[in-house]
């Protein structure tokens, strides 16, 4: 795939579009390798296209990339662990 | 005779006596010069903190902040021809693709690297005085970093990417914003 020309006006923008939208190339298919080749810049690996679907159906709930929960440290999972089975013990006392 | 007196000194009454008072000595030198080191040391962090801050807040109006504005400009031409577009009544499906392709002549990755150490520093503060640096770059990158209209494609962009200083970074700003949003 070719280098895009540099576009400096918004006039430029929809002109390049429009040619595209001419020549037929608005696909989701070419939209998954501009974003490939914008991930490239920094050596990152291309992603497929069902990845790709994931990320965008994510986008459209509001999970971004910084809002997805990180991995947790052992101590912190026992301890959440610990208070899971704690509440569930109490619940369990109180019903009886 | 002088050999006598050098084998069996140390055996004498005054020298068992001046032998604890020299150990005490000795721990005290002991525990007060690990006292200073321990604040020199935090003295010499505390300098590396001072610098770095300074030489960010340097650094960033020349080079960092040109290509920052410039990038704001550019994505707001393409958020123009996007709008041209709409209202020329192209569909929903052209719009993404064209948001994608006019993003890709951006130089929003080169933006990204220039940042994404400061990410890295900003995850540690004893690098860094967070306020001051977060008040150096803030109201201009989060213009671009919480641009919510280019948010889905920065998300492709930034999907198990290398450049893992810039969810802290996001992180940061987004503290800032919602902190000068509550002060007025």
């Amino acid at each position: 795939m070719q280098e895009p020309f540099k576009l400096d006006t918004p006039e430029k923008m929809v002109a390049h579009i429009l040619q595209m939208k001419a020549t037929g190339q608005l696909t989701e298919e070419n939209r998954l390798a501009t974003i490939n080749r914008m991930r490239a810049q920094s050596g990152d690996r291309p992603l497929t296209m069902a990845e790709h679907l994931a990320i965008e159906a994510d986008s459209n709930k509001g999970i971004h990339f910084y809002t997805r929960t990180k991995p947790q440290s052992f101590f912190r999972r026992l301890q959440t662990a610990l208070k899971r089975s704690r509440d569930v013990f109490v619940s369990a006392m109180r019903k009886s | 005779m002088i050999t006598q007196v050098v084998l069996t000194w140390y055996q004498q009454t005054w020298w068992v006596g001046t032998k604890e008072v020299l150990i005490l000595l000795g721990f005290l030198v002991a525990a007060f010069t690990y006292r200073r080191n321990t604040v020199v040391r935090a003295q010499d962090v505390k300098a590396g903190q001072i610098q770095r801050t300074f030489e960010l807040m340097r650094q960033y109006p020349g080079e960092t902040r040109a290509l920052v504005l410039k990038v704001t400009r550019q994505l707001d031409d393409v958020f123009n021809a996007l709008e041209v577009l709409k209202a020329q009544g192209e569909g929903e499906d052209v719009i993404k693709q064209s948001r994608t392709d006019l993003l890709a002549t951006v130089d929003l990755i080169e933006l990204l690297h220039r940042i994404d150490p400061w990410g890295f520093l900003l995850k540690h503060p004893e690098h860094l005085f967070i306020d001051e640096a977060a008040n150096t770059f803030s109201s201009e990158l989060s213009r671009v970093l919480l641009d919510k209209r280019f948010s889905a494609d920065i998300d492709q962009i930034m999907q198990q990417s290398s450049m893992m200083g810039i969810p802290e970074l996001i992180e940061v700003l987004k503290k800032y914003e919602a902190l000068s949003n509550r002060r007025f």
